[in-house]
């Protein structure tokens, strides 16, 4: 039988967020104190990092959407009102760039070159396990590629990184039946086009880890 | 096919990341324990998500640095640094600056207690029997106030209130609301926007304006413009939206809220004695009306996948008097159920039964589409095919041509083979 955890009281990424939000140093960012924003980016850079590789995959887009973000957030900083987490407004930041690079045409045509490369490999015999992994993970983002948008980054949101519903009506600037019906039809498409990949078919199946 | 439990249980495995309530993950658990194809469904993307979160950091620690560099060299140049100045002279502009503050509220406050006093009473009578005409016990409150020989006339916050003889009225302007105490009254309210909906109130309900023409007696409202809303004192809603020529009877309402109640009764009260303003027949407008509440609730119940309580209410909506678009509707939404209960059988009866009913309406022409394809998915290819043909005979240019015509090849070339 399939067991589920409970929803916790406060999701421990929450509580990280408000502990590292510091009073002092948020007004000094706010005055334009290049030290104090330094030291707030350097805290919260592998958070949006982190999101932004989920968001657009493992590619040297993430490099260019995390100093996207990191400069709209500079611009802005005067304009922050400490009403959500440093973490929450830097994030939501990072989510308006990465859609806005998704949603650029040349971008999902790219097919990144460690994919080339690992496929080349894949033609020799005994390719070890760690390649398999990372030609594993490229398809399964490639596959993401082929979604659009607006139902990709729902579907992270949502099913990958685990924000709720109404959290994304607000990032996204939608409702909440659109929101839900992304979701849906990006994890339908996935799981279909998935279920159809020769490379993932049989990691889907349960065959692999 | 997935059904529509499967689909809700679905949408609950894609939050399980944000976290589900105690509820909701029994319900799945349950579900998933009993359903197989949701066990795999949820296997299969626990391993997707899994390997979505796996992707690495692909940047070095060298390139964060820099790019928080090349960030915060954004950052707007710093203006000096103040240094506070506290001098006498600062200290006693602070204190001015507080005796000035404290001073206009302390004004305000005294402004504000003597125009509560010298507000007039909250609830003025005017009695159409027994006043003097162009008398009024509180004129204050009123904006306007006119007599006829046997009726009156009271203009108040926008309003026009027409009441008939021996008829009385309170008006608390605090709550917007008139308190028919006596009689009946007839009322054209302008439009509020912006402010407390204006509410007539009698002994067993409320009547929340929405901007209209209406007349009310102690037990009945009859609307000539506009839309009301009637609730008991409670505020549970008794009807969500008179319109007009429709009229109600607290008399004949039950208990029952919503569409249960005015499909009932609103017929019987189209005639109501006390609306002396001569319905004396049933009012098909207000039928028709009904019969749009129970359609749509059947729609909502139907998209929620309550398939009984929607045949239910298209059953009360059959028994109305329906236009031959509402008909039409009813016999979809009916066929739709079937189809979702997994009854493809009744549901391509169903359809066909939209079809006769009216062939060349967009209904018939979505109908019959629906039922080829039903045929089609239950596997008889040769009445499929046959149906699809009779689509494009009867709507040559209708909106699935195309898909028909698709289908028809595949079906076409698979005969061949």
């Amino acid at each position: 039988m399939l067991r589920i955890p409970s929803r916790p009281s406060t999701p421990p990424s929450k509580l990280a967020a408000a502990a590292i939000d510091d009073p002092v140093l948020i007004e000094a960012c706010r005055q334009g104190d290049r030290r104090a924003l330094s030291q707030l980016y350097a805290l919260h850079a592998p958070h949006v990092e982190q999101l932004l590789t989920r968001l657009l995959g493992p590619t040297a887009d993430v490099d260019d959407a995390l100093q996207q973000t990191l400069i709209a957030a500079t611009q802005a900083f005067d304009r922050f009102r400490g009403e959500a987490s440093v973490r929450t407004w830097l994030g939501r930041i990072a989510v308006h760039q990465a859609y806005a690079l998704l949603r650029q045409p040349e971008r999902r045509r790219r097919v990144p070159l460690s994919l080339v490369s690992e496929q080349l490999q894949a033609t020799v015999a005994g390719v070890d396990r760690e390649h398999e992994a990372k030609r594993t993970l490229a398809r399964l983002y490639e596959l993401l590629n082929q979604i659009s948008p607006k139902q990709r980054v729902a579907f992270v949101l949502h099913v990958i990184e685990g924000h709720s519903i109404d959290e994304i009506t607000v990032l996204m600037n939608a409702g909440a039946a659109a929101t839900k019906s992304r979701v849906m039809w990006a994890r339908r498409q996935l799981i279909a086009k998935a279920q159809r990949d020769p490379l993932l078919r049989e990691l889907v199946a349960g065959g692999r880890a | 096919m997935i059904n529509a439990t499967c689909m809700r249980m679905r949408a609950l495995m894609d939050g399980r990341a944000h976290g589900l309530s105690e509820a909701d993950r029994l319900r799945l658990e349950s579900h998933t324990a009993s359903c197989a194809a949701c066990f795999a469904h949820s296997e299969t993307l626990s391993r997707v998500v899994a390997l979505a979160r796996s992707a690495p950091s692909t940047m070095s620690d060298a390139t964060r640095e820099r790019v928080i560099a090349r960030a915060v060299s954004h950052a707007a140049p710093q203006p000096a640094t103040a240094v506070p100045m506290v001098s006498a002279w600062s200290w006693q502009a602070s204190a001015m600056r507080a005796v000035l503050v404290a001073g206009t509220v302390m004004v305000a406050l005294a402004i504000l207690i003597v125009w509560r006093r010298a507000e007039p009473s909250a609830s003025t009578v005017v009695d159409a029997s027994g006043a003097q005409p162009g008398t009024v016990s509180s004129s204050a409150t009123f904006e306007h106030f006119a007599a006829s020989a046997d009726a009156r006339r009271v203009t108040v916050a926008g309003a026009t209130f027409d009441l008939a003889a021996h008829s009385a009225i309170d008006w608390d302007e605090r709550a917007a609301r008139v308190t028919l105490r006596q009689g009946s009254v007839r009322a054209v309210v302008a439009s509020r926007a912006g402010k407390t909906p204006l509410s007539v109130r009698t002994p067993s309900f409320d009547v929340i304006v929405v901007g209209t023409d209406f007349e009310v007696t102690l037990q009945a409202v009859r609307v000539h413009e506009g839309v009301v809303r009637i609730q008991d004192h409670a505020g549970r809603v008794l009807h969500p939206a008179l319109r007009a020529s429709e009229a109600w009877s607290s008399a004949l309402a039950d208990t029952r809220q919503g569409p249960d109640a005015v499909a009932d009764d609103n017929a019987g009260a189209a005639n109501e004695a006390a609306l002396s303003h001569g319905a004396d027949k049933p009012d098909r407008a207000a039928t028709t009306q009904n019969a749009r509440a129970w359609i749509a609730e059947a729609r909502t119940l139907l998209s929620t996948g309550d398939v009984s309580r929607a045949r239910r209410a298209l059953e009360r909506a059959e028994q109305l008097t329906l236009t031959t678009p509402q008909r039409l509707e009813v016999g979809t939404l009916l066929a739709e159920s079937y189809q979702v209960a997994g009854e493809p059988r009744r549901a391509i009866a169903q359809y066909d039964r939209v079809v006769r009913l009216d062939s060349s309406s967009a209904a018939a022409d979505n109908a019959a589409f629906a039922a080829a394809r039903l045929t089609l998915s239950s596997g008889d290819r040769v009445d499929a095919k046959q149906r699809f043909a009779d689509y494009l005979l009867a709507h040559p240019h209708g909106r699935f041509r195309v898909e028909v015509a698709r289908a028809l090849r595949a079906l076409g070339s698979e005969h061949d083979d």
